[in-house]
């Protein structure tokens, strides 16, 4: 029996690695397994596919999606830059800094990796390079600040863990907001150290007047996140209202006060954004069924059984599934590593006794950092061909602030009071 | 003649795709936004079936959204292998799209019993807008018949060497 649980689980491995698209591996290796393992009619796989896309909790997905294409479409990020850059520009390191903050702006509005790398990263290296700072460095920060895309929240992983976790999406958005000021800091006094060491000019201090001006052209752009977060966490609305909500601020504000928008982009945007969020969500579709094989054999209770016999300490588990998920964050890519790996060790977590919005936040971390982890980080390809550099380069570049993000990660790892201060003190939980 | 036909073939798909995408999320949109507005102008009242309309158009239009983007060839994949090996970059390509003829047809045999099957049952219905459910399990089948044309259209332009029949990238 258990020959054949190791034939589907390489069979699903040989799929997905044939470049075959991962939602279909997925669908393959569940049917084969429901239809020749279980015994059961195919039929239920389109019962499966149906069900798993009847879901209220997927709109958080969709629009926030739609809303980082308005955001990218428009003139928003350019804005959410510029305020950035007269907030901590005039320090040493300060448009690497800005960057970062960036970075954090533009995470707390869309959510996800890619987005940022592409909207944030092809607008900052030219900049950071035009501006005398050493290319592998600015090329180092602006493939590896854009994981705060998918820390803060809202963040696309952490909305499809809570769906298969079952945790309070809202408590668990707030595990994020630590972490990624965490990084955001460590990375901005890393940049401090190297511009300081490098003797860097400092770029002149804005006038009261100038910083004014820019923050009032930036308004609109930065109370998007304060409605979004203030919208949520007053009560005023749900996860999936605040994204609705969001849509239509960021139309509003890129149509009529921006004007960067016109009504003819509305259609392009929406539609695009449709493709988008299918090509995310058909994922849930081939993970449920996926799933259903998992649950009819119950796979993920046996794992535990096993890995139980063999890890006795918590810590031991954590750092061993840190190695594991960051090698996986390599290969694979967030959305599906998250939808694959969460119901295998949902039931470790209660052996261990870890807390699930915990473990949430740390395998978002690991796929975040594995997004520009050499060799196949998706996130060095666009950074390469953003500054036509090789891979070689590239990785080269991003090293140290891979090594402050694993540092980072590990102490959130055996801190888990840090990552959980906030769902506590505002959900008691 | 036969990239004549694929050409108008791509044309109707693309507008059909585009035109119900469209309207689709800007009625969940609508939809949700009223929803909202309601909720907190008034307290007590709200469209009941606001979040009915929403589901359904999540799942519409992640199936529909699918065949859209086999054209624009943005499925998410590993690719992980072709970086390493770029002499396998071709044969697994052809592998995948092999891949997607078969879940293509699965999807129109298993869609279409199940669709059957729901139009025999009169009482499967919709929660709340008593929409016979046959109609949402027909979208099965719809898009695994679009998903096929399309990756023959793809296949095609593989194997000629032809970027997108229509133009565009």
């Amino acid at each position: 029996m258990e020959n054949s649980y190791l034939m589907i689980f390489a069979l699903l491995l040989g799929c997905l690695a044939s470049t075959m698209p991962v939602f279909m591996a997925l669908f393959f290796t569940g049917t084969i397994g429901l239809v020749f393992g279980v015994g059961i009619d195919p039929q239920i796989v389109i019962e499966v596919l149906y069900r798993s896309m009847d879901k209220f909790a997927l709109v958080v997905v969709m629009f926030f999606v739609l809303c980082g294409n308005i955001m990218t479409t428009g003139s928003i990020v350019e804005k959410l830059i510029k305020a950035a850059n007269v907030l901590v520009g005039f320090l040493p390191g300060g448009l690497a800094m800005a960057g970062i903050l960036a970075c954090g702006f533009f995470g707390a509005i869309s959510g996800s990796t890619v987005a940022t790398v592409v909207a944030i990263g092809g607008f900052m290296i030219p900049a950071l390079i035009e501006n005398k700072y050493d290319e592998k460095f600015s090329v180092g920060l602006m493939t590896t600040a854009p994981i705060l895309g998918v820390i803060i929240p809202p963040s696309i992983a952490m909305i499809l863990y809570a769906m298969v976790s079952n945790d309070q999406l809202e408590a668990l958005f707030l595990t994020g907001f630590i972490p990624g000021i965490l990084i955001m800091l460590a990375m901005s006094f890393y940049s401090y150290y190297v511009c300081k060491k490098m003797g860097m000019k400092r770029r002149e201090r804005p006038t009261l007047q100038e910083a004014l001006a820019i923050l009032k052209e930036s308004a609109w752009a930065l109370f998007l996140p304060v409605l979004i977060f203030g919208g949520i966490y007053s009560g005023l609305f749900t996860a999936n209202e605040a994204a609705v909500v969001a849509c239509f601020y960021a139309f509003f504000v890129e149509i009529c006060i921006h004007r960067d928008m016109k009504l003819i982009d509305v259609k392009k945007v929406i539609v695009s954004s449709a493709v988008t969020s299918a090509t995310l969500l058909i994922i849930v579709a081939g993970a449920s069924v996926f799933g259903e094989y998992l649950t009819f054999e119950q796979i993920p209770g046996k794992i535990a059984t096993v890995v139980v016999e063999n890890i006795s300490s918590p810590w031991v588990f954590l750092l061993s599934v840190n190695i594991l998920l960051l090698f996986i964050g390599m290969f694979m890519d967030i959305i599906s590593a998250t939808l694959i790996l969460t119901p295998i060790f949902l039931p470790l977590l209660s052996k261990f006794g870890i807390d699930t919005m915990h473990f949430g936040l740390l395998m978002t971390i690991n796929l975040g950092i594995g997004y520009c982890t050499p060799p196949l980080g998706v996130s060095l390809y666009i950074t390469g061909a953003t500054v036509d550099r090789n891979l070689v380069y590239v990785s080269r570049a991003v090293m140290p602030f891979l090594l402050i993000q694993i540092a980072i990660l590990m102490v959130l790892t055996f801190w888990p009071g840090l990552v959980l201060l906030l769902p506590r003190l505002i959900y008691g939980y | 003649m036969l990239k004549k036909i694929f050409k108008s073939i791509d044309r109707v798909f693309l507008f059909v795709e585009e035109w119900s995408l469209f309207a689709a999320v800007c009625i969940a949109l609508t939809t949700a936004m009223a929803n909202v507005i309601l909720r907190k102008a008034t307290n007590d009242y709200s469209l009941y079936w606001s979040d009915e309309v929403v589901r359904k158009v999540i799942y519409f239009s992640t199936y529909i959204g699918c065949v859209a983007a086999i054209r624009s060839r943005s499925l998410i994949r590993i690719d992980a292998l072709p970086q390493m090996l770029p002499v396998l970059k071709k044969p697994l390509t052809q592998l995948s799209h092999f891949a997607v003829l078969v879940f293509s047809c699965c999807m129109i045999y298993l869609g279409s019993q199940m669709t059957i099957m729901m139009y025999q049952d009169e009482y499967a219905q919709s929660a709340t807008l008593q929409i016979p459910e046959w109609y949402f399990y027909a979208i099965l089948p719809l898009m695994g018949f679009m998903m096929f044309i399309r990756t023959l259209i793809t296949m095609r332009e593989d194997w000629i060497g032809e970027n997108d029949i229509t133009g565009g990238k």
